[in-house]
């Protein structure tokens, strides 16, 4: 049987309380969907879902998919409490779909057209807007938390953003000041954009795991390529006057260029996935 | 709304026993409380007013038992435990409780058979229907017998502690695998079977 529960904010205990039961409430062809762990450098296409695996050993897992889902453990959810839903997870075939609740989502009393055999106003009541689509699936079969949008999912999975690494205001400092980089132009840690703080967070790790020859081997490597860069073999410094200038020099650090073996096109890669 | 008047039904059934042993005691038949009805059945024998006052719960046990179908569904079924791929039965203790209710039901025959005026009768049942009603423990009533339904208090794999009604007879947690359940209230369940 098909159940719906919901998580109430700011709620002692239980937090949980049961809705519906018998109704499918999401519609997904999970079957149709193409799986790929969840990295930041990895931009999904159409039908591609980003997966953690083995959940359930994530400190985020949530307790409620820790133990077997009986229905009858969870209260009816209270009238007093309709208006503060913070997400809506349905209990389908032993998989957990998650929404979250917005204001967007759920409609205060607001008027709407309903088309029956006349056009008629509605306007008592609040509704509740169920997307199609959930936000989150959590499959049991496979212990996989499916997803497309990591930041719409870390009000569910507290600290599940652990895994978007953006690096904080003193880490962009700190990467700003390392020898390789000569600021021009007044750009500064607080002039970096949301895209390239999360490549500085990525980068900095990868620059961890490299030693003084392979960081000269990335220099060469980004030279070769950007054209634009200027690189001042006297410091072995990088000028960096602009976010574009610092993508490249990121995009450098992460070894995103490549030249095609066939026709020898330079390109990069917006988005990647490990092999 | 319905929910609410279902629950103030079922606390009538499960209360009504005291008036009806009230009633009787009193030997109050109905022509005696509605003379003007019924002038023509005054000299009936006494025992058809008390067996009124007795199906007339019964009745309305059967239709709160009919009405339950609108309730919220749930099931015990087999649940798979997190991480493997087992399944295991959601109960994990059963205790037949058609007893249980048997101290507070003799409780009401003795209140009933102790109250001296309709007063008293007003005031005592009051209370006892506010007290029952905002308990909603006592809902399950012995009337429920009669149906052939069964009481029990079992316990789920998570822990809660729950009281189902049902026809079927129980006795293994791990047999105890039900498609539907209608919730009475959230510590209360009945299988309608």
């Amino acid at each position: 049987m098909f159940h719906l529960i919901s998580r109430v904010k700011n709620q002692g205990n239980p937090k949980f309380f049961k809705m519906i039961s018998g109704e499918e409430i999401f519609n997904l062809n999970i079957a149709g969907l193409e799986l790929v762990e969840y990295s930041p450098e990895t931009l999904l296409d159409d039908g591609c879902w980003f997966k953690v695996s083995n959940f359930l050993a994530q400190p985020y897992c949530i307790n409620l998919l820790k133990e077997p889902f009986i229905s009858a453990d969870y209260n009816i959810l209270p009238q007093d409490k309709y208006g503060k839903i913070a997400y809506l997870c349905s209990f389908q075939n032993d998989d957990f779909y998650f929404q979250k609740v917005t204001p967007s989502t759920y409609l205060k009393n607001k008027k709407l057209l309903r088309f029956g055999d006349a056009v008629t106003v509605e306007e008592d009541g609040d509704r509740l807007f169920v997307n199609g689509i959930p936000d989150a699936v959590y499959l049991s079969e496979t212990n996989q938390l499916i997803f497309r949008n990591l930041a719409t999912i870390s009000s569910m999975f507290k600290g599940v953003d652990t895994l978007y690494k953006e690096a904080t205001h003193e880490q962009v400092e700190e990467f700003l000041e390392s020898d390789f980089i000569e600021l021009k132009n007044d750009y500064s840690a607080g002039k970096v954009n949301k895209p390239n703080r999360k490549r500085v967070a990525l980068a900095m790790d990868t620059l961890a795991s490299m030693d003084d020859t392979d960081q000269h081997v990335i220099f060469d490597y980004i030279v070769e390529y950007c054209e634009d860069m200027i690189f001042n073999t006297g410091n072995k410094s990088f000028e960096i006057a602009n976010d574009d200038s610092l993508k490249n020099l990121l995009f450098g650090i992460e070894q995103r260029f490549f030249t095609t073996p066939v026709g020898e096109e330079k390109r990069v890669a917006n988005s990647i996935q490990r092999l | 709304m319905l929910s609410f008047l279902f629950r103030i039904l079922l606390t009538f059934n499960a209360t009504s026993l005291l008036v009806i042993i009230f009633l009787i005691k009193e030997e109050m038949v109905l022509w005696k409380i509605f003379p003007s009805l019924c002038p023509h059945i005054s000299s009936w024998p006494d025992e058809i007013s008390y067996f009124a006052y007795i199906i007339a719960p019964v009745l309305l046990t059967g239709l709160s038992i009919g009405l339950s179908r609108f309730l919220s569904e749930d099931d015990f079924k087999p649940v798979l435990i997190p991480g493997t791929e087992m399944k295991e039965s959601a109960i994990t203790s059963i205790e037949y409780a058609n007893n249980s209710f048997l101290p507070s039901y003799l409780g009401y025959f003795f209140v009933a058979l102790s109250i001296n005026s309709f007063d008293t009768l007003y005031f005592v049942y009051g209370i006892l229907f506010v007290f029952t009603f905002m308990s909603q423990a006592l809902y399950f009533n012995p009337l429920f017998l009669l149906y052939n339904f069964k009481f029990y208090n079992i316990t789920t794999k998570n822990g809660s502690v729950i009281f189902l009604i049902s026809r079927d007879c129980y006795k293994i947690p791990k047999n105890v695998e039900i498609e539907k359940v209608y919730r009475i209230n959230d510590f209360t369940y009945i299988e309608r079977g």
